[in-house]
């Protein structure tokens, strides 16, 4: 951890209990071992197929999710196992489902105005509006829009509500947990565009969940990449798309359509089916060496560290 | 998350600049002609029952043999009985005793039924299982045997009666409740204000229970039209009050043996449970209608 760090996580581990298909009692290790840090002012984007536990791993940092252990250190303090009040105002987070996230029966004011009322407290009446209508203006949406329902919104201005939420205590570190995922293409760019923006002008630091790689390259600085519940590759943005390391990251690029169907046609595609447990976890080797093509004896026995193959480029597999 | 005891103080003024959620749903209801009248017919036949005293001078139980079967009359204005007991007064006290029945007994199952589901929503794992399946088993016993298992057991009257039925009304609430409770603790609204540092305390006043009492509130005045009809046919087979107290179901019952005759006696109480039951389901869906902001219009 250095100075330069907002958040750092270390060690960070949650799992789920669930039950296998005997209704056997299994655990699904959602986040496992993850160590990461976020630089101030950064966005790191994390991809990963679902169920790999990148939304579990945001929930767990805002502390939404209980952590089962690891540490957490926002600004340098560590905030795991302390009351997050104080805390709550600095990290936000958008959601996925534009609609799910805002309240049928609350009008948009009151949606907006709920974190101000929570966190800042003796604002008069006319502070509040005039802060609500801010942030309205500053996410493009109109003054009037305040005294309307959430389902009189489209999605894409749904979601602008809940970054305006988000906005409302002045936080420093913002999880996007798919935040575009729900929208069209058109709403996905200017909703991209639009957490841009805010960036440039606030800086903010992202943690920008998502499973489309052309989005998170798009907005990352560094990228993450999740494999059942541990990050396998992480680096700049250059690192993942020119130079990937771990196998998985290049079968998920390799996943990424073309326009072109002449070219579609001549790629070899390196994932073929994600469908079974990877038989390394039960092991202790390497959890992708089932689906790995290039998985030699090594892979099956030993689970790789995570080692630094390049300046700032992580990868966790022993051919990297 | 623990609320401290600042934020209770601000609690009343933050309420204040809430919309007027029930003022807006009670403008949308206004608008919708139906229930406004079913509402008016509705409070008019409670009126009449509560007022029944000043409405009529005749005892129920005064019966007058010369004078049976009679139609309607200035000084008998429904007419009288098979025993000639003025009809007018009957059906007043008679609605008296169904209604006072029903309401009293969607009050007990809604309070008993709504702090079991919340509780049973909140906590769930084992403590959810246990509770769903007590419920389960009551919800299995049909409400006429309750009914008389309870009468037979602890004595015919109006209290015994109210129990019977909202013992037999309470697993229905439970399930809303409870349902309601953890589909709305579950969604990301509710995730959002605690990300926001939003008190347990008030998600529940500003999330949890806005959106629990619009769906309890349509429930009640559905239910409250299911309890009167329950109400009409337990007294319809008998188990209901003892003689000669009115109550509209027994009078069904014993106008019904004469209903080619003279059907007034039967037919003015069924009139009666009709126009409540009606009235109170289209109440209902109007309050269905007014306390969504989906589907209300504009």
């Amino acid at each position: 951890m250095d100075s330069t760090d907002l958040i750092y996580i270390e060690n960070l581990k949650k799992a789920f209990p669930s039950k296998d298909v005997r209704g056997n009692k299994t655990l699904v290790r959602a986040v496992d071992d993850v160590t990461l840090s976020i630089k101030r002012g950064e966005c790191l984007g994390l991809v990963g197929e679902s169920g790999s536990g990148k939304t579990t791993l945001g929930r767990t940092i805002l502390r939404l999710v209980e952590p089962d252990s690891g540490k957490i250190y926002f600004d340098g303090t560590d905030i795991t196992g302390i009351n997050m009040k104080p805390y709550r105002s600095k990290m936000q987070i958008i959601f996925q489902n534009p609609s799910g996230s805002l309240d049928p029966r609350m009008r948009v004011f009151n949606i907006i105005s709920e974190g101000i009322k929570a966190t800042r407290r003796g604002m008069t009446k006319s502070e509040m509006s005039a802060a609500v209508f801010k942030l309205l203006d500053a996410v493009g949406l109109n003054s009037t829009d305040a005294y309307r329902y959430p389902h009189e919104f489209s999605g894409g201005q749904q979601q602008r509500i809940g970054i305006a939420r988000a906005l409302a205590v002045n936080p420093e570190f913002i999880v996007c947990d798919e935040p575009v995922s729900a929208l069209d293409v058109s709403y996905q760019s200017q909703i991209i565009n639009l957490l841009e923006d805010l960036q440039e002008q606030l800086g903010f630091t992202y943690l920008f969940i998502s499973h489309d790689l052309s989005v998170v390259m798009h907005i990352s600085d560094r990228i993450g990449v999740m494999y059942l519940g541990k990050i396998v590759e992480l680096g700049s943005c250059e690192d993942i798309f020119l130079r990937p390391a771990h196998p998985y990251t290049k079968a998920l690029l390799s996943a990424i359509p073309v326009p072109d169907p002449k070219i579609s046609r001549q790629r070899e595609h390196k994932v073929t089916s994600f469908d079974d447990t990877p038989a390394g976890i039960k092991n202790g080797g390497c959890s992708y060496c089932a689906l790995c093509s290039y998985a030699t004896a090594e892979c099956a026995k030993a689970a790789p560290e995570n080692r630094e193959i390049a300046t700032g480029h992580f990868c966790a597999c022993h051919l990297a | 998350m623990k609320h401290d005891v600042k934020e209770k103080s601000s609690d009343k003024a933050d309420l204040q600049l809430s919309p007027g959620l029930w003022k807006e749903s009670l403008r949308v209801l206004l608008k919708n002609p139906l229930a406004v009248i079913s509402f008016i017919v509705f409070i008019t036949i409670c009126v009449m029952c509560i007022a029944a005293p000043l409405i009529t001078d005749w005892d129920y139980t005064t019966m007058s043999m010369d004078r049976i079967h009679e139609g309607p009359s200035a000084e008998h204005p429904l007419g009288t009985d098979m025993l000639g007991r003025d009809m007018l007064s009957r059906m007043l006290y008679g609605g008296r005793a169904t209604l006072r029945i029903s309401f009293t007994a969607i009050f007990y199952s809604v309070f008993i039924g709504g702090v079991i589901g919340i509780v049973s929503g909140f906590i769930g794992g084992t403590v959810d299982m246990i509770i769903m399946r007590i419920i389960d088993a009551i919800a299995a016993i049909p409400t006429i045997i309750l009914a008389i298992v309870v009468e037979y057991t602890l004595g015919f009257g109006v209290g015994n009666f109210m129990y019977a039925m909202a013992i037999a009304l309470v697993p229905p609430f439970v399930r809303l409740l409870r349902t309601s409770v953890m589909s709305i603790m579950s969604s990301e609204y509710i995730e959002a204000a605690r990300a926001l540092g939003v008190s347990k305390f008030h998600i529940i006043v500003s999330h949890v229970i806005p959106n629990v009492a619009a769906p309890v509130l349509i429930y009640i005045s559905n239910t409250a039209a299911e309890a009167i009809l329950m109400c009409t046919i337990i007294g319809y087979i008998g188990i209901g009050l003892a003689p000669p107290e009115p109550e509209w179901g027994s009078m069904v019952s014993y106008g019904y043996n004469a209903l080619r005759a003279y059907p007034h006696i039967a037919l003015i109480p069924c009139l009666a449970v009709m126009l409540c039951v009606i009235s109170l389901n289209f109440l209902g869906n109007g309050l269905r209608d007014a306390l969504d902001p989906s589907i209300r219009d504009k």
